[in-house]
């Protein structure tokens, strides 16, 4: 089954600037994937088109290979944006994590559960009455994130999900996906950074300066093709840069896996 | 031109309040389809925006400045009804969150603020529109200020809590008020010349599909009611003067329109003491009305596609 | 240097203002009397009290309500500067607006050309003022405003209302800080003082730049709204229970209300 599908889809600002044309994407359901550009490539845009946000001006979307328009299934998608600022609107944490729920009808019960147990995992226990403004942007991202998970979404599109982040709660936001996708939730992430890429997809698509698909592959093709990331724009992941130029083949995608080669002694 | 609470008299709050109330329902239900969607953050976010942009100091010649209110500009890029709502959440968290203005007089405060001068600035935009751009504009924020002003100085002027007369609290708020209109109107302008430019479609002309005999036949009613039930109100003024014993502030009222009165005011009869009050206020409430009906005609016209000019 | 331009000057009312608004949100969480009263009561309480007191019209009652507000501010911690200068300025311009009442009101004389029914006047007229934006004080210091609107829903105010005022308040600090950034910017580039004319018309593109902005943004949170089920302003009701703080509470206002009623 695929989670999302968007055929010929194309989008215009009102302003009257194209910002996306004849574009086409499956998505499988299950699926980690990427989506990978220079900033201005209209990821941001795209994502919401995706997640149906906005009017395309032609094209179609359709959700896990449904008819339903994307406000029918907004219990099995979530969208978080790039600014945590304009996701958290409500007037304290705790608000935010449970108006998802409220809106679409859950048991205050088990809303009450949900919240519990994300503000747990997102260490946000103490900022839960706190209204939304004052917190850093960091605990922003987090509880945006966690209000989006509220819902239990099928389908989650996360714009930048750990820009602003430290080291610690960055690696909190990656195993929280990772525990997602493991359940079986599909997950698309926009970011310009190619070193995060590894870290929560298994497959790219790279988006040029005007926003058209000029590839869509498995991360290690994409991320190892210096040439291709450098016409659009892209700096490669730091590790594939050194590894490159070292004159190493296959280079590893993360830290994890650089470690074991090196520790292998295969490419010393 | 926040009103605090304890200028006004009761009754004067409450019947603001009540028409402010009846407006804004009526401004909800046109806008509801957009309320249910997006539309709600998108007026709860412009009116914080306002509300800052109202903390602009402006230079104005000799050392001193003025500020932005944004009435008349909301309207021009939201629309009349939006721009109300959206007014209205400014007022409200001035009040509730900053204490300006007070709480019972809140209702005033939406009328002259959010109401008067919303609707007055947009039929004036909507009316002078078709033949200059820039002045309909400045006339809009002009005219919005002023009759904002004035509605908030009748208010003043019939409560006898506050022991000034109709026609003193008139003519100093609408002289005032008539000044920083200039104001108010030019950077009005400059704003809007500057989202023109880089935004046309935000201020683009958007044909409305209103019926004008329907808006004109739904005025009259409206109007109508509010002219018979003028004199109710009187009498309610009377009964509450009557029980509370205001009766030496009432007296002075009396004195004070000879003493103070130095300009005249728009109905210089009305403060004037031994004018019977329910005479009073239902001649002033047929002026209101014929004022509230040229506007409402006026702004009805160019509503009518076929009419539009160009 | 020349004097700052009132422009740049309007970063300085934004950051007050910002300083206000985050103060009453941590006086609101000290441990006090009001603070522990229920906001339905005190919001009902509150504009109780006001009602009564802009009722009254002799001097004493009023200061007398004035006095109660200051032993209430007391005993919830509130800040005395703040809550003084929040009460204050509003009684001296109030003064100025009615004092040449003090002479135009007829009767005995007082002193020089003041009037005896005159200064009656006046003094009841700021101290009804006085005593009424010290309630509204009270009750917007001694309150998150979260707690506010969760009052503002159980008297039943529309939904989208609701919404509307959190989601402004929710933005207030943000389009602070915007603004306050644009203003600091135009103020970073300017080499020269800038003549009345280049003020006005710098100052018409700021506030322009600023609410295509906000508009930007409001469609962003009108997105994310929609994206998170609508806003239809559903929420889960909150209980808190009623103690001590409310009866005292409430007995406050019943004894002004009933000593209100019997004085008028």
């Amino acid at each position: 089954m695929n989670a999302l599908a968007a055929r010929d889809l194309s989008f215009a600002y009102p302003d009257g600037t194209t910002a996306i044309e004849g574009l086409d994407l499956t998505i499988e359901a299950g699926e980690r994937v990427a989506i990978l550009g220079p900033n201005g490539a209209g990821k941001s845009t795209l994502l919401s088109l995706l997640a149906g946000l906005r009017e395309p001006a032609g094209g179609e979307m359709s959700y896990f290979e449904t008819d339903d328009p994307a406000d029918e299934l907004r219990d099995r998608i979530a969208h978080c944006p790039q600014a945590p600022a304009d996701y958290l609107f409500n007037a304290t944490v705790r608000e935010d994590l449970e108006y998802g729920p409220a809106q679409l009808g859950i048991d205050r019960r088990e809303a009450a559960d949900r919240v519990d147990a994300l503000a747990a995992e997102f260490k946000l226990e103490s900022l839960l009455e706190k209204p939304p403004f004052r917190l850093s942007g960091g605990e922003q991202r987090r509880a945006a994130l966690a209000a989006a998970l509220a819902v239990e979404p099928d389908l989650l599109l996360l714009d930048e999900p750990v820009a602003d982040v430290d080291a610690g709660h960055r690696e909190t936001i990656l195993d929280a996906l990772d525990a997602r996708n493991e359940d079986g939730t599909t997950i698309v992430v926009s970011t310009p950074d190619a070193d995060l890429v590894a870290h929560v997809a298994d497959r790219v698509v790279l988006l040029d300066h005007e926003g058209s698909i000029v590839r869509d592959g498995p991360v290690r093709a994409v991320l190892t093709d210096d040439e291709l990331l450098g016409e659009v724009g892209v700096s490669p992941p730091q590790l594939v840069e050194a590894f490159q130029r070292a004159g190493v083949e296959d280079p590893p995608l993360t830290v994890e896996e650089a470690v074991e080669r090196l520790r292998d002694g295969s490419h010393c | 031109m926040h009103i605090l609470d304890g200028y006004l008299d009761l009754w004067v709050a409450a019947v603001a309040a009540l028409t402010s109330i009846a407006v804004l329902a009526f401004a909800a239900r046109r806008s509801a389809g957009e309320l249910d969607g997006p539309r709600a953050p998108l007026l709860g976010v412009t009116a914080a925006a306002i509300f800052a942009a109202q903390m602009l100091n402006l230079p104005i010649p000799g050392g001193t400045s003025v500020h932005f209110v944004g009435g008349a500009f909301a309207a021009i890029l939201l629309g009349p009804h939006l721009a109300a709502l959206a007014m209205t959440a400014v007022v409200a968290v001035q009040a509730l969150v900053f204490g300006d203005g007070g709480i019972v007089v809140l209702g005033g405060n939406v009328l002259s603020m959010a109401i008067v001068e919303v609707y007055v600035g947009y039929a004036i935009f909507r009316v002078l529109r078709p033949y200059h751009e820039r002045v309909a504009v400045v006339a809009a924020a002009w005219t919005g200020i002023t009759l904002a002003a004035l509605t908030s100085a009748v208010m003043l002027g019939v409560s006898q809590a506050f022991a000034y007369d109709v026609g003193t609290v008139l003519s100093i708020m609408g002289g005032w008020h008539g000044l920083l209109g200039v104001a108010e109107g030019a950077i009005t302008l400059l704003a809007y010349e500057f989202v023109r430019e880089t935004r046309p479609d935000l201020v683009a002309d958007r044909t409305s599909t209103i019926d004008r005999r329907r808006l004109f036949r739904r005025g009259s009613a409206v109007v109508g009611g509010l002219v018979v039930l003028s004199p109710a109100f009187a009498w309610a003024a009377g009964r509450v003067g009557y029980t509370e014993p205001l009766e030496h502030a009432a007296e002075a009222t009396g004195a004070t329109a000879h003493a103070v009165t130095t300009l005249p005011g728009i109905l210089p009869d009305y403060g004037i003491p031994g004018v019977d009050p329910y005479v009073g206020t239902l001649v002033s409430g047929v002026v209101g009305a014929a004022l509230v009906l040229a506007i409402g005609w006026l702004a009805g016209r160019p509503l009518d596609p076929d009419r539009e000019p160009r | 240097m020349s004097p700052v331009d009132p422009v740049s000057r309007s970063a300085g009312t934004l950051t007050d203002r910002a300083r206000g608004l985050l103060r009453d949100e941590r006086v609101a969480e000290r441990p006090g009397w009001l603070q522990a009263v229920h906001p339905v009561v005190k919001l009902l309480g509150v504009f109780a009290l006001i009602v009564v007191t802009v009722t009254f019209d002799a001097p004493g009652p009023p200061a007398a309500m004035l006095a109660v507000t200051l032993v209430l501010a007391g005993l919830s911690r509130l800040p005395p500067k703040a809550h003084a200068l929040r009460t204050g300025v509003p009684m001296a311009v109030s003064l100025v607006i009615v004092a040449p009442q003090a002479v135009v009101f007829s009767g005995s004389a007082l002193a020089g050309p003041i009037t005896v029914p005159g200064a009656s006047y006046v003094a009841t007229f700021v101290l009804r003022v006085g005593a009424s934006v010290s309630l509204l004080g009270l009750l917007l210091s001694t309150t998150r405003f979260a707690s506010l609107l969760g009052a503002l829903r159980s008297l039943r105010v529309p939904r989208t209302a609701v919404t509307m005022l959190a989601i402004t308040y929710r933005y207030l600090l943000v389009v602070f800080e915007e603004l306050s950034r644009l203003v600091l910017a135009r103020r970073s580039r300017r080499l020269r003082s800038a003549t009345l004319r280049e003020s006005w018309r710098e100052a018409g593109a700021l506030l322009g730049t600023f609410l295509l902005r906000a508009l930007d943004r409001g469609e962003r949170v009108g997105r994310a709204a929609r994206s998170r089920g609508g806003t239809t302003g559903r929420t889960y009701v909150r209980r808190q229970a009623i103690g001590v703080a409310d009866a005292a509470f409430a007995s406050v206002v019943f004894a002004a209300v009933a000593a209100g009623v019997l004085l008028t």
